[in-house]
């Protein structure tokens, strides 16, 4: 156990109908925190985690199982995908693969923006580092939030001076 | 760490997760609270009662869930005033971000005004807060200012 210290913010929730579809794509902007307590045993329910979230509020999750806590882990994102995003503007292409002749992958250049983290989300119950390379991303055309995987994204090499 | 009352402080988020900022994540905006009291831990870290300042949430009695007991002063970043030197060369400044290597600029789109300068946890760093609405933090180190404005 020990998740005292840990980052975590809450699972993003299914996304597709299908179930083989990893949950991504979360149009707003994650909230982190961190694990300052803990509890696990006794009467329903039988696992607590209290949470310090970056706004300040403090927050008990509780389930009866470490899963049901919906949490993932924060942890290091790959080095290659660390190196490749940061300080960059990046683009989300099309989840089917690039379109041909569309250099955007048929994402409309809106969605383009700045990366805000490069991260790895591990459901708290997983070993950790076993979770996916996410991006978060700021588009300032619209001022969303996007956060998706990592490897949905593209690096748009014109962007730097 | 040695808080003291009045001291600035936020939720840490200090996961090693490499990101803008080599050490933190970057919530959108930031938030930072004042400690207004201090609960001696014995032998362990002392706790800390302190208020967000941007919505009055109390670490000692929120709404949400009562913490008498504070936050350990493990959860928190401790943010202390920078020397003259370090906040004249960054205040009031156009800025960008740097890449590891310490040279490589970060892309045109990540250029923007020095909201703050202070001290967290002993490394000096920089607010920048983008045209975009962006706002991330670097050690200073990792800024270069913008010239020729």
């Amino acid at each position: 156990m020990a998740d005292i210290q840990k980052i975590v913010a809450v699972r993003i929730q299914a996304t597709s109908l299908d179930a083989t579809v990893v949950p991504s794509f979360e149009p707003q902007a994650p909230r982190f925190g961190n694990v300052i307590a803990e509890a696990s045993g006794g009467v329903s329910p039988n696992e607590i985690r209290t949470v310090l979230w970056q706004d300040g509020l403090v927050q008990d999750v509780e389930s009866d199982t470490v899963a049901g806590l919906n949490l993932d882990v924060i942890e290091n994102a790959d080095a290659a995908n660390v190196a490749k995003f940061q300080g960059q503007v990046a683009l989300r292409i099309a989840p089917g693969g690039a379109v041909p002749g569309d250099v955007a992958g048929g994402t409309s250049r809106e969605f383009a923006g700045l990366v805000i983290g490069v991260y790895k989300r591990t459901p708290i119950e997983a070993v950790a580092g076993t979770g996916e390379d996410y991006v978060l991303i700021l588009t300032p055309a619209t001022g969303a939030v996007i956060e998706d995987l990592a490897d949905s994204f593209a690096v748009l090499k014109n962007q730097s001076v | 760490m040695a808080f003291v009352v009045g001291d600035r402080t936020r939720p840490r988020l200090s996961s090693t997760a490499p990101l803008l900022s080599s050490f933190r994540l970057n919530p959108q905006p930031p938030v930072f609270a004042v400690v207004t009291r201090i609960i001696a831990g014995g032998e362990g870290p002392d706790d800390i009662i302190g208020t967000v300042a941007e919505n009055g949430i109390t670490w000692a009695n929120n709404a949400s869930t009562v913490q008498p007991a504070g936050v350990d002063e493990n959860s928190l970043d401790l943010i202390t005033a920078p020397d003259a030197t370090t906040r004249d060369a960054f205040v009031d400044k156009f800025v960008v971000g740097l890449q590891p290597d310490g040279e490589t600029e970060y892309a045109a789109e990540y250029r923007g005004v020095v909201v703050d300068v202070y001290i967290v946890n002993g490394v000096a760093s920089v607010l920048v807060k983008t045209a975009t609405g962006l706002y991330y933090e670097l050690p200073v180190t990792r800024i270069a200012v913008v010239g020729f404005r």
